[in-house]
This record gives C-alpha cells, structure tokens and sequence, in this order.
C-alpha cells in the first residue's frame, strides 16, 4: 500500500503532479463539493419539511409574533402580554433574571464550599464534601422537582396572615424585604453608572500614582470611596441626571424625523468598513520587510469570504429589505402588532429621566393582601418569588455552586506553595498574599471552568418549563401548542441560546484575555 | 485511634534531622489538630467555632433526613409496592423473566470481563475496617440522633422543623444494633492490629461476593413495608417475587466468575478479551431488539428468496456488495482493475441496469448520476496509473452513488444498505492491501450487512407482548436505553466532527465549528421537543419512527457535539511527531489518523469521556418533561397518582426524596469507579 514516489524528470527536478493529485485542487474540490452537497440536503430538508408543513394544513409562518396569546404567564414584566413577541420577551427576560441571580448566588456559595473543602478542620471539610457529592451526582431536574414539593409543602397562605412581617415561607410563594424602586430610580442608577465609571478612573489614577512614586496610595480605598460617595450623595443629587433627559429626547427626535435612507446607507458604510479594516489588517500581519508574505490558499479563502461579506452587507442594507429592517430599527413601522423600534425606546427613557426629585428606592416589608377570597403577597411592597422561581432558583444554584466549588477548589490547590512562601519572603501580610499573589493566580485557572459552568445554568434554568416557570422555553412551548408553529419557535429558541451562550462566552474570554499569563 | 496528623508539622531542623518518633495520637490529638487546630489563640477560637457551627449544620441536617425517613407519616410502601412499575413499568408480568434474562446476561459478561482484564483489586483491611468503623457511627448516630432532641428548638429555620414522634422503634433499633456491631467488629480489629492492618488486604472481588451474599441474605429474610391489607401475588411487592431471580442471578454471576477462570486457562486471554468486546457490542442490542421485544417473526416471509425479501437482499448484498470491495482492497493487479473500472462505467452509463433490479420505474435522478459516475470511472481507469488510486477514486464515486440514492424512492432497508455500503465502499481501499486485511474488510461487509438486515427485520416486527402502554420500554429500563444508546450512537458522529474541527480545511472547519457550538448552545430540553415534535418534519413522507427512536436521535445529536469537544481536547494533546511518523511510515493521512492518531486521542481524554456517560445518564431524566414514561415521570406522577388498589395520593415528596437516593447511587458508584479507573490509567501524570 506503499504510493510510489513521485517520478523524476531528466533534470533531476520533482515532476509537477497532475491536477487530480495536487493536494490544493484535491483539498478543495472536496470542500466544495461537500458544501454543495450539505447546502443541497439542508435545502432538502427544508423543503421537506415546507411540504410536510403545507399537508399539515399550518404553513410555516412568523405570524404568531403578532397576534395574541390569549393565555396569562405565570410571571413577569407583563403577565398578560399583547402579543406572542411580548410573551417571548417576558420569557426571555424571566430566564436572564434567574441567570444573573443564580451566578452571582452560586459563586459566593460555590466559593465557600470550595474554601472550605480545602479546611484543615476535619468537619468543615467533611459537610463540604458531603454537599457536593450530594448536590452533583442527582439530576438538577430531581433537586427542582423536590424544591416544588418541599415549597408546596409549607403551609398555606391564608386570610389571618394579613399585615406585614419579615418574610413569608408559604406555599404561595417566598416574599422577603426588598428595596422597592420609586420614581426617580432611572436617574439614581444612571448616577450610579456614572459613579463606577469615576470611581474606576480615580482607581487607575491612585495606582499609576503608586506606580511612578512607589508610595502606598491606597488605591482600593479611594475607589470605593468614590463609589460609596455617589452611592450616597446620589441619593440627594440624581434629579440633577434629569439633563439626560434632553439627550434622549434628541435621540428620539433623530429616530424619529431623519430620512431611513441616511441610516441604511450608514449602515452599509460600517459595513463596508469592517470588512475593509479585516482585509487591511489581515494583510498587514503578513508584511514583511521584504514585502508581502506568500498568501496560502486559506488566506485567499479567508480575504474572499471577508470582501464577499462585506458586499453582501452593502447590498443588503441598501436594498428593500434593508429599508423595511432599519425602518423597523427605528420605530417607524411596527413589528409584529408592536412598536419595537428605538423611537419609542428612546421616548420611554426620556420621559423617565425628569429630574424628578424623592427617594430613588424604598425599603419594605412584604405584605399580605386579601383582594378578593385569597390571600396573596402584595405587589407593591417586598418582592415575592412565586414558587417556581423559587424551586428553579434553589435547584440551579445549589447544584451549580456543586460544581463551582470543585472549580474552586482544585484552583486553590494549583497555585504552588512556593507562590506562598515567596510572598512570606518578601515580607507581604497574609490578607496581601492571598489578594495579590495567590487570588490572582488561582482566579487565572479557575475562569475557563467556571465560564463554562456559568453556560451549564443558563441552560439548566429551561428546566423551569418542568415548574412551569414561564421562562423563553414554557412560553414557546405555550405559544407551538396553540398555534403549531414549532419551527418557527424552535429557531427562536435557537437563536436566544446561542445570543446568550455568546454573551457569556463572550465576557469570560474578555476576563480571560485580560487575566491571562504574559508570556516572555 | 491512630489518624496522622495532617497540618504542616512545623519542626526545627535538629527535630528532622533525628530519627523520627511516631507521631503522637489518640483522640484528643486528633481532636486538637483536626476541630481545634490553629497557631494562635484567635485562629484556635475561630476554629472552634467553626467546627461548632459546621456541627451544628451537620447534626440538623441529619436530624432532618432521619426524621423524614422514619416519620410515620412516611409510606414507603409506596415505594416497594411499585418497584416494578418503576423499573420496568408496563412489562408483562408472564414475560418478566426476559428482564432476569437481561440482568442475568449483563452479570456473566461482567464477571467474564472481570477475568479477562484481571481486574482484581486489593482492598487494605485497614481502609475497610476504618470505612466499617464510620459507617457504624454514622448508622448509630443516624438512629440516635431522632428524637434525642428537636434540632428545630436550637436552629429556628422552618425547613428543618418537619418532624413528628417516629414510630419505627422496632427497625431503628435494628439498624442501631448493626451499626454498633460494625462498629465494635471494626474497632476491636483495629485496636488490636493497628498499624498492622495496612499491610493486610482482601481482594475487592471477595468483598462483592460478600455484598452480594448480604443482598441475598436481606432479601430472603427482612419483610418490607408494605400497604394495607393482603397482596395479590400477580401485584405482589417486589420483594415476594424477586427474591428467587435474584438469589439465581447472583450464583449465575459467580459460577460465570469461575467458569471464566477456567476458561482463560485454555484460551488465549487476548483471544477471549476480543470475543467479550463483541460480545459486549452485541449484547444491548440483542437484549433490548430480541430478549425484551419479544418479536413475532415470519419466518416464511423473511427466507423467500426474491429481491424484496430480507434474505434475498442480504444474498445480494453481501455477495456484490463484498465483491466490490474485495476488489477495492486488492493491492495490486492493475490492469484488471482498469478493465473492471471501465466496464463498471461503461455499464453505469449505459443503463443504470443494477438500480433498475431495484425500481419499476426509473427515478429521475438516477440516470444523470449514474452517466456521471460511469464517466468518472472511465476517466480514472484510463487516465490514472496507480493501482491505489484507482481503488480510491472508484471507491468515492460509489459512496457518492450510494448516499445519493437516499433521494431516489425505494425501500428503506435497501437505502440504509446502500448507505452502509458508502461508508465501507469509502475504507476498503484504505484498510485492505495485505489478503488477511481484505478478508476481514469482506467480513465486516457481510457482518454489516447482516446486522442492518436483523435490525430492520426485528424493527418490523411487531412484538408479541401484552402491556397496557404505547411500548414495552419504561422506567428505569428506558432510562439505561436512552443513557446507552445516545452515547453509543454519538460517538461516531462526535469523532468526525472532532476530527472536521481540527482539520486543516476551513469550510469543513467552519462546518463542524457551527454544528457544535450550535447544539450546545442550546439546551438539551429543546433538543426533546426538536425530538419529540419536529424531527418528522424533516423526513421525506412516509418515514416515521417511535418517539423513543426520535428522542434518541436528539439525545444522540446533542451528545455528539459533547463528544466531539471531547475527542478534540484529545487530538490537540497528540504530539506532532507522531504525525509525521505516520507519514514516514508511508502510511496516508486516513491510515494514520485511524490507526495512529484517533487510538492514542481517545485514550487520553477516555476520563472526560466517562464523564460525559454520567452526565448523560443524570439527562435522561429530562425525558419525564416531554411525556415518556422513565423511572422520574413514575415516581413523581404515576406513583403519586394512583388511588387503586392502594391510595398513594399525598406521597410525591418522598418519591421525589427516594429517586434523588435511587440515581444518586448509580451516578456515585459510577464516577467513583472512573476515578479509580483513571488513577489505574495513569493519565494526567505522564
């Protein structure tokens, strides 16, 4: 099975292969003969599945974003949506809001878990362990389904708990006290957004300080400090952010008034641009001093799909469908029976930000109400968790912060003890050996992981639909059991994990780069 | 009592330098060093509180589980009463025998492979006794610590305040006295061997065989709770009805130990070691498609020799079939093989005539492809003066013809027969050249072609159960299926998809990139509503397959994506040399990724992989959300549910409690053997 060497010319030169053996030719024939067949297939699929749609008497079709549900969610911004895109995006943001509050739950817990499986006392170690090999080794769906049952299992919300208290644990629900936004709380956290922006530059300034006089500064002091004197004085100042209003009513104004061509040629110019700049850029790398490096084949690959891109961009933001997506951008035409447009975004900020005074948000109590003949937590005061949030929350937090201790754990462990002793050489306290040589060297390992392990819960929390936690997946089920557009709501589904999946990707590579070893 | 101390022993040097004494010990050290341990006072005293808190925490949670375990209130006759439903749900009772049958197959394979990989472990008396030592304590302390004093008083937190009075006097006392018994055996051995005991062992089979011994033991002699009133021995708990099968199963298993240990006396262990990896292979399937499925056969219908028969499909198959790639693996003979590719095309353009056996009437498609085939092969026949090459080219223009015929009209069988056929049609020249090689490249052919004619045929078939579901498949009988065949399945297509990702060829690259960060970007409950829902949309009409065949399909397309991230990790740990060893060799880029490469990838990342079976054993219980009946969707609704001949209702929390418990001892067991498994491996210190 030996291919025999290539056969030699007089001259002693290696002949040149025939085309049906050049590894070039070969290598993309076979690439686009096989994109050909794969573009082929899926078009078959695809139409397939239009024809079987057709037979079905339910052609495939995006309507459903536009019309009523007719069905009230189980929780969100807006129990009683108008139409099927209202519904999905209560759903969307139902699932990013037990995102957020899962990560940031899970990572203090998951991080005391894993501290305290590394203890040197034997019991702290001990219940550690136990809780996570308990926690890891049940399926997250058994934990929610078991969160339901134990909060099914509290008592009752009845009539005789009317009145305020600290926190009710009851079979309606968790409500605990809460910091209840008032009017003037948009102002309050553009404030406060201000405010960390500040607070960093004087952070960078302390440390360059310190950097170039070698004296102590104080950094971190002086950047909390900062913060917490927003923090506090925003709590008197922020109608001042009301001006912003101004700039919002602007923005609106241009969304609204300027012609839609001059967006889609705009558009099409920033296209054009990026792929220009890849193409530029690319190009660059391969200067040499001698002048321009010989291009592979891939490179030439890489340069066409960039230019035929850009193209396409150009093409599509000037032409038709162009003009009815950026119109739609804008707010000029609605989508699907909404308004969805920047405009009225823009117009509902501006009417937030006006510089109204009073206190941006209120401490309360929950309280219980009886409306009508049942009891219920009152919306205006605490913050109830209904009991799906709750069982959804509990499970993927507990089971996740499993997982993250490990991560946590085994980051600790990597970071050598020499690391230690090298900083007890130089003289460092333990607080600033363990926040500037061993946290940040343990925090380097342990990010990839636990990047991925932030992934697992934005995807464990779809779980919810078993809760009938009206999440993007119980909505969309909703939605395809009412109408029967499964497809269409599968690709919805789709596109909003693999966004999200991004975003977090996205932020941890950020961190990661940042974080990573230079190397000499 | 003699636990090394395990802080940093902090010794001047003229300490380390002396022979060392034995460390002190007993109790109160160990007590000092492990609760108490500290430099200075303040670290002491935080410590100590510390281990106050963290035992507070750990008797309440104690206090709470055998509160809930042995409340009265509990009825976990529910769970006895409805194990079989759980495990096998709506099987027959006259057939449950073939589920012995399964388990009993499963035993012997197990104790052959035990033999044959001379997996015998060694287990220190002294790790045993100390395990025996805690776990008595910890049965003691379980039992003691009910009602000895309302945690709920100490630590006002409403979760821990379920409790009421037990009444189980009579089995806690039970369990104390075997705790105490364990313990005081364990300590009184220790005590009297000391450090001693370290030295001695046991192997770890003898331990299994006592386990299973005890099993017996409690199964022939311990009643379990069961409801009200007097069973029906059709409806009977488990316990009446499975103490002689499993008595069996366990002296199956160790006469199938010894029978190994004879027969690796008189066959070659490597011989045997590959006839049990078939063995294994082909064991799932032939216990869920035969044993289980209890298939009617027609066994006139299937032996009749015409086109459309199975028979005659296979005859034809194997024999053209193992012809072609007889030829295709053929090392040398040029001429012939030229003459062979020219009339093959020749025949190709000329009329299609090998599909026309097939079809009544001709498809559209079919003569365009078949011209173009048949000119390729002429032109390569003609043009090319390589032997091998020849064979290649031959070879790819019939896979093309074969996975096109998937568009073409006809049977399904004959379809997947062609499409088996692509695959192997593709390799043969790779793996063939020496005549041993193209005999076993014909034997896999026909071995294929047989196994895709069985499956359709047992496919077909209707089974002769009786059950009152849609399938014979529920409980934790489909939650093995579904664990076992998503991996199995994915694992192939997450080895080309691994292999396509780090390839240097950007669109297959940029293919292979988008499919797998697509499927995990969503999440696998999605992919059981694509399953469940959508997957027949895409099929072209007329093709349907049981929910379960499509769940699995998602199962299997999900898990791929996982796989393939897996195996990658697994090339890009293989060093480059062993790349261009494979080219010095001689041997070409598919020769040394399947025989070079892929062998040493998998093997580097088999722990991950081992991982993602536990992961995707714990996912199939995602199932229970779109309706099928696995061993969650029972106990959480069914069980719960049922109102005759016994009231149930009310006992869906301790179901739940008893199915966390019930998966949390496979997965357990399960990632504590991969542990042991790849520290025996050896990975991850080389």
């Amino acid at each position: 099975m030996v291919t025999p060497l290539e056969p030699r010319t007089d001259s002693g030169e290696q002949a040149k292969p025939p085309f049906w053996r050049n590894v070039t030719v070969l290598k993309w024939g076979a690439q686009i003969g096989f994109l050909v067949f794969f573009v082929w297939l899926f078009y078959i699929l695809i139409s397939e599945a239009a024809s079987n749609l057709k037979q079905t008497g339910i052609p495939f079709s995006w309507d459903f974003l536009g019309d009523p549900l007719g069905v009230k969610l189980g929780e969100g911004f807006n129990t009683d949506p108008e139409s099927g895109l209202e519904a999905l995006a209560v759903g969307m943001v139902n699932m990013v809001r037990i995102t957020i509050s899962g990560i940031v739950a899970a990572t203090i817990l998951g991080t005391i878990i894993g501290i305290a499986r590394l203890s040197s006392n034997w019991i702290v170690s001990k219940v550690a362990n136990a809780y996570i090999e308990f926690f890891r080794n049940i399926p997250l769906l058994v934990q929610i389904y078991f969160w339901q049952a134990l909060v099914f299992g509290l008592g009752e919300l009845t009539a005789d708990d009317t009145g305020s208290g600290m926190y009710f644990a009851t079979s309606k629900g968790v409500a605990i006290p809460w910091l209840n936004p008032r009017a003037g709380r948009w102002q309050y956290i553009a404030l406060l957004l201000l405010g960390g922006w500040v607070a960093r530059r004087v952070y960078k300034w302390r440390i360059k300080i310190l950097e170039e006089k070698g004296m102590e500064t104080h950094a971190m002091a002086w950047g909390l400090g900062t913060f917490a004197t927003f923090m506090f004085g925003g709590w008197l100042i922020h109608p001042i952010m009301g001006v912003l209003g101004y700039l919002w009513s602007a923005l609106a104004w241009i969304s609204g008034n300027v012609p839609v061509f001059f967006f889609q040629v705009a558009l099409a110019a920033v296209a054009a641009w990026l792929a220009y700049r890849f193409i530029k850029n690319f190009l660059d790398e391969r200067r040499t001093p001698a002048g321009l490096a010989k291009l592979t084949d891939d490179d030439y690959f890489r340069l066409i799909v960039a230019g035929l891109l850009g193209l396409a961009g150009v093409a599509f933001f000037l032409l038709g469908p162009g003009n009815s997506v950026v119109s739609q951008m804008l707010g000029r035409s609605k989508t699907f029976a909404m308004n969805w447009g920047l405009e009225p975004i823009f117009e509902f900020l501006a009417t937030k930000f006006d510089f109204s005074t009073g206190v941006p948000m209120e401490w309360s109590r929950p309280e219980v109400v009886v409306p009508t003949r049942f009891a219920q937590y009152s919306a205006e005061v605490g913050k109830a968790f209904t009991p799906a949030f709750v069982a959804v929350w509990i499970g993927v937090t507990l089971y996740t912060a499993a997982f993250i201790g490990e991560i946590v754990r085994a980051g600790i462990m990597a970071v050598h003890r020499g690391q230690n002793e090298a900083a007890n050489a130089l003289g460092l306290k333990r607080g600033q050996m363990l926040r500037l040589v061993v946290l940040p060297q343990a925090f380097r390992i342990v990010l990839p992981p636990l990047g991925s392990q932030y992934l697992n819960l934005a995807k464990n929390t779809s779980l919810g639909i078993a809760v009938a936690y009206a999440d993007i997946v119980q909505v969309g089920q909703t939605i395809y059991n009412q109408g029967g557009q499964a497809l269409a709501v599968f690709i919805i589904w789709m596109g909003f994990y693999s966004g999200v999946s991004l975003l977090l990707s996205g932020v941890v590579n950020y961190y990661n780069r940042k974080m990573q070893l230079v190397e000499r | 009592m003699t636990d090394q101390p395990q802080g940093i022993v902090h010794g001047v040097i003229e300490e380390l330098e002396k022979a060392p004494d034995p460390p002190p010990s007993g109790p109160w050290i160990w007590v000092q060093e492990n609760l108490l341990g500290g430099d200075t006072r303040l670290t002491k005293f935080f410590n100590g509180l510390l281990t106050v808190v963290f035992a507070l925490i750990a008797v309440n949670i104690l206090q709470f589980l055998t509160s809930y375990i042995f409340n009265p209130e509990r009825r976990w006759s529910a769970v006895t009463f409805n194990m079989k439903l759980m495990m096998v749900q709506a099987f027959p009772q006259a057939d449950l025998f073939r589920i012995w049958l399964s388990i009993g197959i499963f035993f012997v394979l197990v104790a052959l492979s035990l033999v044959a990989w001379g997996l015998r472990g060694q287990m220190s008396l002294w790790t045993l006794s100390r395990g025996l030592r805690n776990a008595g304590v910890f049965l003691m302390l379980m039992t003691v610590m009910h009602g000895a004093f309302e945690a709920s008083k100490i630590l006002p937190i409403p979760l821990f305040s379920i409790d009421s009075p037990a009444d189980w006097s009579g089995t806690r006392l039970l369990i104390f006295v075997i705790g105490l018994a364990m313990f005081a055996g364990a300590f009184m051995y220790l005590r009297r061997e000391g450090i001693a005991a370290k030295d001695k062992s046991i192997p770890f089979l003898s331990l299994i065989a006592v386990g299973m011994g005890l099993v017996t033991l409690v199964i022939w002699t311990i009643d379990l709770p069961i409801p009200d009133g007097q069973f029906d021995e059709t409806l009977g708990p488990i316990a009446t009805s499975t103490t002689g099968p499993w008595t069996i199963l366990f002296a199956v298993a160790i006469a199938a130990y010894f029978f190994g240990r004879w027969l690796i006396g008189i066959v070659e262990p490597a011989r045997l070691r590959r006839w049990l990896v078939i063995l294994w292979l082909f064991s799932y399937p032939v216990i869920i498609m035969v044993i289980q499925r209890k298939p009617i056969l027609e066994w006139g219908d299937i032996l009749a020799i015409s086109k459309d028969s199975p028979l005659g499909l296979f005859l034809l198959f194997s024999v053209i079939g193992g012809a072609v790639i007889w030829w295709l693996a053929l090392p040398d003979s040029l001429p012939v093989g030229r003459g062979i590719a020219v009339a093959i095309g020749a025949l190709l353009i000329l009329a299609g005539w090998p599909l026309e056996f097939f079809f009544d009437e001709m498809p559209a498609l079919v003569g365009p492809i078949a011209t173009l085939a048949g000119v390729a092969l002429i032109a390569g026949g003609l043009m090319i003066h390589d032997r091998v090459e020849i064979a290649r080219i031959i070879g790819s223009v019939l896979a093309i013809v074969a996975l096109l015929v998937w568009f073409v009209p006809m049977p399904f069988l004959v379809r997947g027969l062609f499409i088996t056929f692509a695959f192997v049609a593709v390799a043969a020249p790779s793996f063939g050249g020496t005549a041993q090689t193209r005999n076993n490249m014909v034997a896999v052919w026909v071995a294929i072609v047989f196994l895709v004619v069985a499956t359709f045929v047992l496919g077909e078939a209707e089974t002769a159960l009786e059950f009152q579901s849609t399938t014979f498949l529920g409980g934790f009988n489909l939650s093995i299926l579904l664990a076992i065949s998503g991996v199995a399945l994915s694992f192939p297509l997450g080895v080309v998809l691994a292999l396509a990702r780090t390839s240097s060829m950007p669109i297959f690259r940029l293919l292979a990139t988008a499919y797998i960060e697509i499927v995990r970007s969503v999440p696998l409950i999605t992919w059981l509503f694509f399953g469940s829902v959508m997957i027949s949309l895409f099929l072209p009409g007329g093709i349907s397959f049981d929910e379960i065949v499509r769940v699995v399909a998602a199962v299997s397309i999900f898990n791929a994506a996982y796989v393939a991230e897996n195996i990658r990790g697994g090339l890009q740990s293989i060093n480059k040399g062993q790349y261009e060893a494979g080219s010095a060799m001689g041997l070409s880029t598919v020769q040394s990724t399947a025989l070079i490469i892929m062998p040493q990838a998998i093997r580097a990342v088999l722990p991950a992989l081992v991982g993602s079976v536990i992961v995707s054993f714990k996912d199939t219980s995602l199932v229970a959300i779109i309706g099928l009946a696995d061993v969650l969707l029972i106990a959480k609704s069914f069980v719960p549910g049922q109102t005759n001949p016994h009231n149930f209702l009310g006992t869906q929390p301790q179901m739940l409690f008893f199915i966390a418990i019930f998966y949390w001892m496979f997965t357990f067991t399960f990632s504590r053997m991969a542990l042991r498994y790849e520290k025996s491996l050896g990975l991850g210190e080389r």
